[in-house]
């Protein structure tokens, strides 16, 4: 993956990126259990005619 | 009026003192550059000072009101900008190196709004390197001071406007938010900060975090100068795909009409997982204080907040990967290393990962807005810790070892998520003498009942008033 991302396979850096995306992994695992079935990825956009003005 | 008097006021009375002709825009234009000589070297709240600038634009503010008239609270007041709202002619680093020289040829929408109400800008503030970090630290510029105590750091990312309205460097200040960065500079350096609903402030020649989570917001010394700067601020762009459609609102109206039978729900759960004892205090004191002014509190179940959070960071990481993938694959020597390794781990995130976590994003939207259907407003703490050691890494909090930027932005990151509107106001100290900050959340356009409860909180009590020695 890193390979067909750019980066360069005999950098050390990667030994060092490699607990960061090992972090973001599990973040990402924390929401495999939630069912998204039918549910739109939405953006963060609030449409104003659906809510109520404080 | 002595000039060090000056900077010890919020907008609204610096605004009081310009239309009456007691003080004019040139003694608050000194006042404030005299402040800034005296702190900087010791709070470093600056990346640019641009002290030339600014006297001249109060210099001709000052004929502008003798020939034309006081155009409005804004007209003369100096206003620091985090260091990544694009002003033209004047450089914007975005708190990098790579940036280092970059002058935009035009105005962020912000420094136009400003503009045009009669404001200046007195300099651009420090940052963290593309504001992607909640400390204050910058491998380039050096760390921002915590001005309560300056062995501290004073959070981020909008550290240097967090330090400059709490030292009194600036009566104001702009920042921007995505997961935390205008609440955890305020509650850490104890002033009042605003993160308005998702779309309500243009976001035109603001450069990028995560697309869909970045906010503009004030920082401030008190909440009537955050409804003043949202009245100044919010309102349609086309030049930014997010901005939304609203009639214009007076966000003073109605500020001051209290806050009997308001009902504020506390969150239960995952707030309270890490938390530090001080700030649990604080934070229950005002709920207590809250109550006697007329509002009902009730603990409320809500959606897993910690999902929210989780969601949020892989959308953002995931954006901000994209946005910085040429950079960091191509001059990433240029970054600090950490800033760096955190962008490259977005590029790690599949598509699918992305897409989900804004499905769960979006669900948990849903539910959340369901539930503040039950109250209000939510309150929370700012925070789970008071200021942290400028280069401490990890807390340990009732026995848990946890890392310092989860403690920081664990609970704002929610609401950045999410896009509601939130304001941090300050609510007490902890026992070493450091500020505590209260998070109130409303619901999507709800900011004029969000200013009134935090009003009424800050009217009724006195810790927004305390400064630090310096």
């Amino acid at each position: 993956m890193a390979k067909q991302q750019g980066f360069e396979m005999d950098m050390p850096h990667l030994e060092e990126l490699f607990p960061e995306v090992k972090t973001m992994v599990q973040r990402m695992k924390l929401l495999d259990h939630v069912d998204t079935v039918g549910i739109q990825p939405g953006s963060n956009s609030i449409p104003t005619d659906t809510v109520a003005m404080g | 009026m002595p000039n060090e008097d000056l900077t010890q006021l919020s907008v609204s009375q610096l605004g009081h003192s310009i239309e009456s002709g007691d003080v004019s825009p040139v003694d608050v234009a000194e006042a404030f550059l005299s402040r800034i000589n005296a702190l900087e070297p010791q709070l470093n709240a600056f990346i640019t000072r641009v002290d030339e600038y600014a006297m001249q634009a109060a210099r001709e503010t000052e004929k502008e009101i003798l020939r034309d008239g006081y155009k409005g609270p804004f007209h003369g007041i100096p206003i620091g900008l985090k260091d990544l709202f694009w002003t033209k002619g004047i450089r914007t680093t975005s708190g990098s190196a790579i940036d280092g020289a970059f002058v935009p040829t035009e105005d962020s929408a912000v420094a136009s709004r400003m503009k045009a109400a009669g404001a200046y800008f007195i300099g651009k503030l420090h940052m963290t390197e593309f504001a992607f970090d909640g400390t204050s630290l910058n491998l380039h510029y050096g760390p921002a001071r915590n001005p309560w105590d300056l062995t501290r750091m004073a959070g981020g990312s909008s550290s240097g406007p967090g330090v400059a309205v709490a030292s009194g460097q600036v009566p104001i200040a702009i920042g921007t938010d995505t997961g935390g960065s205008v609440r955890v500079p305020a509650a850490l350096c104890g002033i009042t900060g605003l993160k308005p609903t998702f779309g309500l402030i243009s976001r035109y020649g603001v450069t990028p975090l995560a697309w869909s989570m970045d906010h503009v917001g004030p920082m401030t010394r008190t909440v009537r100068d955050a409804a003043l700067a949202l009245n100044m601020l919010a309102g349609y762009d086309s030049r930014d795909p997010d901005s939304v459609k609203m009639q214009p609102q007076n966000y003073l109206e109605g500020m001051d009409r209290g806050i009997q039978k308001i009902r504020i729900g506390v969150p239960s759960d995952f707030i309270w997982d890490v938390m530090d004892s001080d700030v649990e205090k604080a934070f229950r004191a005002a709920m207590v204080h809250m109550e006697s002014l007329g509002s009902y509190i009730r603990e409320l179940s809500t959606p897993d907040l910690g999902l929210i959070n989780s969601a949020g960071s892989v959308v953002q990481t995931s954006e901000a990967g994209i946005i910085y993938r040429s950079r960091v694959l191509n001059k990433g020597q240029h970054f600090d290393p950490v800033i760096r390794r955190r962008i490259e781990s977005g590029l790690f995130i599949p598509a699918e990962a992305y897409l989900h976590a804004q499905q769960v994003r979006a669900k948990l939207k849903g539910l959340l807005l369901e539930t503040l259907e039950e109250v209000d407003i939510l309150a929370t703490p700012t925070t789970a810790i008071a200021a942290p050691e400028i280069d401490q890494e990890r807390a340990v909090i009732h026995g848990q070892d946890v890392p310092i930027r989860e403690a920081l932005l664990r609970i704002t990151r929610v609401f950045s998520t999410v896009g509601l509107p939130a304001i941090s106001v300050p609510c007490g100290f902890t026992e070493g003498g450091l500020p505590v900050g209260l998070q109130l959340v409303g619901k999507p356009f709800s900011e004029s009942l969000l200013l009134r409860v935090a009003q009424a909180y800050q009217e009724s009590t006195d810790w927004h008033l305390r400064r630090p020695e310096m």
